[in-house]
């Protein structure tokens, strides 16, 4: 063994440091190992997985086992034209979700903030974000029982009082209002949870000062809340555009029917018909790849305009 | 001092919060594969280690209906898995375990379990291309050696034909089980309407039609033609507007419906009573979803007349239920969908009813083919299909007759899904007017039932068998199919008329173009070299 030089020997203190502090403050680590370890093995262990979508994946001869093909199935799914109609659907239902939903949390974020009666601000707030909590399933069921063009309550409601029947769930215009809509009753409340979390952190002697200035309510609004919150929005919303490319399963599952396949058929449930209900784990897998990969983009491209115009991203 | 409770405080947190993540996730494992059904033992292989006489575990799939009567005992625990356990299991040291599958979701369950490697011992489908597929890719047991060392009682009663329909690659890879009523689908009105409008049985079509606009307009409440509004149950309407002078058995055999002469004018016809409101204009919701919605509208006595499976409304006891709720109602069967020969033609069932096929993975297949064995002995077959006699049936003629109470009600709505080597009540191998009669349990709709299977075997077709797996059918089937009966069968009916034409054309071309000119012609060469 040759001799510890200086600088081997300072690195090698400075190790001992870390180690120190690791091992003074071992509970706080013990702690952080759960969630990482949350992550390693539901996150990322699961990701070797992606090799199925190179390899001619018989189920029963397991991963390793079966052929590779190399880039056969993406050249089969950019030929399918319903692969494209999916992921046209996809960015379509999630870029009105993003337009329409996107500012109703904030909007409502805002009201909830002027209101003064503590006890209506709370079960206005709590009543807001209770739906969140209902899962698509249910609202899927609800939604047949008051949208369904012969049968749904709203329906028979519009016709008793001589209004013909709006097909809310079988046309398809319709029906992304209706998916749309739906999304909203559901979230917008939920939504407002972090943007209210951070209009608490607003100095409040700016409040005092505008107001000893003049402002008026809606001045106030404009001049120092809605900036006080803009890193949250700027955040959430490039989450939000990251998320692009990935759409949930039970939401446009469940609200979809056959008549309305032209819009409701996205991703997720395109993918559930070639994976699960054809067996086709191949395609399935290269078709989850490659919305990754979009994903991806669309959140580095968020971020990447964001900290052009506005400083801020989110590393 | 001071610092030490707070190190403890801290510990026991930690501990605490490691103690319940882990059971979350232990918990969760469990669930994920099959949640609210009893696969949750993860330890069946740990039981056939051990010593013999702890019994073996064997776990069959059980369909789910979601069609329990309140007040029944759950399918996975009744007189039915009672009398198994009592009579089978426990003579051979065996305990079963039932593994629920939504019937709706039959497939996708299936090949999300046998992907996994947790299929039951047991497992069956209805799906030919699904099995192909099992035995291209190597995942299932040929239970032929199993069948000559333990399945005489078996072997005697499917006989050989329907055994055949088994084999692929010139293995028993799957039994098949035995059809008893061949007919598929069959259509009732109901008679009190018609009455009420002094209005003639509709014998054609073009009657059927007038019929149903009178009834529209009678009652603006109901759905005239409100049975089971799918792909399958519209094929005697469907196949009654084909030209059949045109259509040869290869034909029939290989090409899509869509491309068979006349097939668009039968879709013209769905279109125009979709769009004057004579077939319940909700039908998509429930295409591929729920199935049960038009017999709440048949109980709620809103349908006037309608397709279903032959006998259905017996079998399953919708109808006794609508007779309870509306006493004067009264169904009578009809068969108006005539085509330019003047003959019905639908579709009928083959000799063979579904696959039962055991995974690779299972241990268990001798266990299988005993158990299914024991099942085909006649005393057995009675006992699985009637329940007890005296409580829920009696003998007439050497044929069990159902009794009308509520131990019947409560017990015999899914008596189909134990005795699963039979599709369809069975008495006699000899005697196909004795297993009629024994369909006709229920003894006030006697007639129905009889008038029901006539009429669904009358004038009916069957597609040639070509015994040739079809690898762009095995590939691209399901998709096809959900193509065909969810989406177009939905956008076609409901085109406006002055669209239809269009919808039509562009929906078959794409159909043809996504697979279908793919599959027809796999399946030409296929037929041309087994029967030229």
């Amino acid at each position: 063994m040759q001799p510890l030089s200086h600088a081997d020997r300072s690195n090698k203190q400075k190790l001992l440091g870390h180690a120190r502090g690791i091992l003074g403050d071992w509970q706080l680590y013990f702690l952080l190992a759960l969630p990482l370890s949350y992550f390693i093995i539901f996150k990322y262990v699961p990701m070797l997985g992606v090799a199925v979508a190179f390899k001619d994946y018989n189920v029963f001869r397991g991963i390793w086992e079966s052929e590779w093909i190399g880039l056969e199935a993406f050249r089969e799914i950019f030929q399918m034209d319903a692969f494209l109609y999916a992921l046209r659907n996809t960015f379509l239902l999630n870029l009105l979700d993003l337009v329409i939903g996107f500012p109703i949390p904030i909007i409502l974020a805002l009201l909830l903030n002027e209101l003064r009666v503590k006890w209506f601000k709370r079960s206005a707030q709590t009543l807001l974000y209770l739906p969140h909590f209902i899962s698509w399933v249910v609202i899927g069921g609800m939604a047949v029982q008051l949208f369904a063009t012969n049968s749904g309550s709203v329906n028979v409601f519009l016709n008793s009082i001589g209004i013909e029947s709006i097909p809310f769930l079988s046309e398809k215009t319709h029906w992304v209002l209706t998916y749309v809509g739906t999304g909203i009753w559901r979230d917008a409340g939920w939504g407002t949870i972090l943007y209210l979390a951070a209009l608490t952190g607003i100095n409040k002697e700016l409040y005092e000062a505008a107001e000893v200035d003049g402002a008026t309510r809606l001045r106030k609004m404009w001049h120092i809340t809605l900036p006080g919150i803009k890193p949250t929005i700027v955040i959430l919303l490039i989450i939000n555009v990251g998320h692009m490319a990935s759409i949930g399963f039970e939401r446009p599952f469940l609200m979809g029917n056959p008549g309305v396949s032209d819009v409701a058929e996205v991703i997720s449930t395109y993918v559930y018909t070639v994976g699960i209900q054809s067996a086709r784990y191949t395609v399935a897998t290269a078709i989850g790849l490659f919305q990754a990969v979009i994903g991806l983009i669309f959140l580095l491209t968020a971020d990447f305009i964001s900290r052009k115009v506005n400083d801020q991203g989110i590393w | 001092m001071t610092n030490k409770p707070k190190k403890w405080f801290m510990l026991t947190i930690a501990v605490l919060l490691v103690a319940s993540v882990l059971t979350a996730c232990s918990g969760n494992a469990n669930n994920n594969p099959d949640n609210a059904s009893t696969t949750d033992k993860p330890d069946n292989t740990a039981a056939t280690e051990e010593p013999k006489k702890d019994p073996v575990t064997l776990k069959i799939e059980l369909f789910d209906r979601n069609n329990t009567p309140a007040g029944a005992d759950p399918i996975t625990d009744n007189f039915f898995t009672k009398y198994i356990q009592e009579n089978f299991g426990d003579p051979n040291n065996i305990k079963i375990e039932w593994v629920t599958v939504p019937r709706s979701e039959e497939v996708d369950k299936l090949n999300v379990l046998m992907a996994a490697n947790q299929a039951p011992d047991l497992v069956f489908t209805y799906d030919t291309a699904t099995v192909e597929r099992y035995v291209k890719d190597g995942g299932i047991t040929d239970l032929g050696p199993f069948i000559e060392e333990h399945g005489q009682n078996l072997k005697k009663l499917l006989g050989d034909e329907v055994l055949s329909y088994g084999v692929f690659q010139d293995k028993q890879y799957a039994i098949v089980a035995k059809r008893v009523i061949e007919a598929q689908i069959s259509t009732f009105i109901r008679q009190d309407w018609l009455d009420e409008l002094g209005m003639p049985v509709p014998k054609t079509t073009e009657e059927f039609y007038n019929t149903l606009v009178a009834f529209k307009k009678a009652k603006p409440d109901a759905f005239p033609y409100g049975g089971q509004t799918d792909y399958f149950h519209m094929s005697p309407l469907r196949y009654s507007f084909w030209e059949w002078d045109k259509i040869t058995e290869e034909d029939l055999y290989a090409n899509p419906d869509w491309i068979m002469p006349g097939n668009k004018e039968g879709f013209r016809f769905l279109n125009k009573l979709y769009n004057e409101g004579l077939i319940d204009k909700d039908f998509p919701l429930g295409i591929g979803k729920d199935t049960n919605q038009f017999q709440k509208n048949m109980v709620n006595g809103l349908v006037g007349a309608g397709s279903t499976n032959t006998n259905e409304p017996v079998y399953m006891g919708y109808l006794a239920e609508m007779t309870a709720a509306h006493p004067n109602a009264k169904l009578t069967v009809i068969d108006p969908f005539t085509d330019s020969r003047g003959k019905t033609p639908k579709p009928v069932y083959t000799p063979n009813g579904i696959y039962i096929i055991v995974p690779k993975t299972s241990e268990r297949a001798a266990e299988v083919v005993k158990y299914l064995d024991w099942m085909s002995q006649p005393e057995n077959i009675i006992r699985l299909q009637n329940g007890t006699e005296g409580e829920t049936f009696e003998m007439v003629d050497g044929v069990p007759q159902t009794l009308n109470n509520e131990t019947a009600q409560n017990l015999l709505y899914n008596y189909f899904d134990y005795c699963i080597i039979l599709n369809g009540k069975y008495v006699s191998n000899d005697d196909n007017m004795l297993n009629i009669a024994a369909n006709a349990s229920d003894p006030l709709h006697k007639d129905f039932t009889v008038a029901s299977i006539d009429s669904g075997t009358k004038d009916g077709v069957t597609k040639a068998r070509v015994l040739k797996p079809i690898e762009s059918e095995i590939k691209l089937g399901t998709q096809l199919r959900k193509k065909a009966e969810e989406d177009m069968f939905v956008k076609i009916i409901t085109a406006s008329p002055e669209n239809f034409d269009a919808v039509y054309d562009a929906e078959v071309e794409d159909y043809m173009k996504t697979g279908g000119t793919e599959v027809m012609e796999e399946k030409r060469a296929a037929y041309e070299e087994q029967y030229k």
